[in-house]
């Protein structure tokens, strides 16, 4: 299984694992739920904060595309943020480091995937919506793109 | 005494009074060095357990908004491989004392090629093994740095979470917020 392969699973599995975490559910999460404090615990220790915010967002942009009608995923910009990120995080790293730092920042990316998903299916029309109007300007968010309107 | 005690207030209001502006904004330059250069020394002991105290060789600030202020520049701390440079950027918030957005990249070994050369090896050895004693350190206080991340607010309605770098509004997660202020 390649690590692609573990990526995909994770991301499948995940927002199935997601209703696991109640609590936050109550709260609307007005803060990180625990389930995230969690998943991005190991990525605190390798990646500095705009890496871990790069993570966050592709996350919170692939659970968008998946679930909301009319919006896709801005592959090329997703792809040039993280690939810019994982150079910059393995500058003067061994390459076994820098297979493990890939490796974390999957997993990471996979596992807030999974509960950025949760969170947006427990109030799917209102993220929908929200996430139209963010995808609309890309100076607010870069990683979605609205798809072209059917004929 | 009374009269002395008027004496020291009315001067100090004076002088309060009568600070130009620009000197303020130097004070508040300041600030966010200082605020900035102790993120930055906090945050490269935490990844290299074995660095020494950080010295910054320039900082340029530049104002963001009302409350903030930009710092960037080059820095280096000392290490069993020599010195290390590099660039950071941060931002401070006058009104919150806080400091945000740390990024700091283009790490670069050695203080000359001849050197860098010669250390190449002996490098890429000391940070492997600076990355995984600090990830033992950082493991090990996982529990305070958890209790120790404080949330803080750029805006009414905004809370930011440095830990996970991620900011909510009314309740969500905020694509915007989370964009600005960790991914500059």
């Amino acid at each position: 299984m390649t690590r692609k392969h573990r990526a995909c699973a994770l991301l499948i599995a995940l927002p199935v694992l997601a209703p696991l975490a109640p609590v936050q559910a109550q709260t609307l999460a007005a803060r990180p739920s625990r389930a995230m404090t969690i998943a991005v615990g190991e990525a605190t220790k390798d990646f500095t904060q705009k890496q871990v915010a790069i993570l966050q967002l592709a996350a919170h942009a692939a659970a968008t595309a998946q679930l909301c009608d009319g919006i896709s995923l801005d592959d090329a910009a997703v792809e040039k943020s993280v690939g810019d990120m994982m150079t910059e995080a393995s500058q003067g790293v061994s390459e076994q480091e820098r297979i493990r730092l890939h490796d974390l920042a999957l997993v990471t990316f996979g596992a807030l995937s999974g509960l950025a998903l949760g969170e947006a299916t427990r109030n799917e029309a209102a993220y929908c919506k929200a996430a139209k109007a963010d995808a609309s300007d890309p100076e607010k968010f870069a990683f979605l793109r609205l798809d072209p309107p059917k004929k | 005494m009374k009269t002395t005690a008027w004496c020291v207030v009315a001067s100090l209001a004076a002088t309060c009074a009568l600070t130009p502006a620009p000197v303020l904004a130097q004070r508040s330059d300041r600030y966010a060095i200082d605020a900035c250069s102790s993120a930055v020394d906090r945050e490269i002991g935490r990844r290299y357990s074995q660095a020494g105290r950080t010295q910054l060789l320039s900082n340029d600030t530049r104002s963001i908004g009302y409350d903030e202020t930009g710092v960037s520049g080059r820095a280096q701390f000392a290490d069993n491989g020599g010195w290390t440079q590099f660039n950071y950027d941060c931002i401070y918030n006058a009104r919150t004392g806080a400091t945000y957005g740390l990024d700091i990249r283009n790490l670069n070994h050695g203080s000359s090629d001849d050197d860098k050369k010669k250390n190449a090896n002996a490098a890429a050895a000391v940070i492997v093994g600076a990355l995984l004693a600090g990830a033992i350190v950082a493991s090990a206080k996982k529990k305070d740095r958890h209790d120790d991340d404080r949330s803080w607010s750029p805006s009414r309605g905004v809370e930011c979470y440095p830990r996970e770098s991620a900011c909510y509004e009314n309740g969500s997660f905020s694509r915007y917020w989370t964009k600005r202020i960790y991914y500059r």
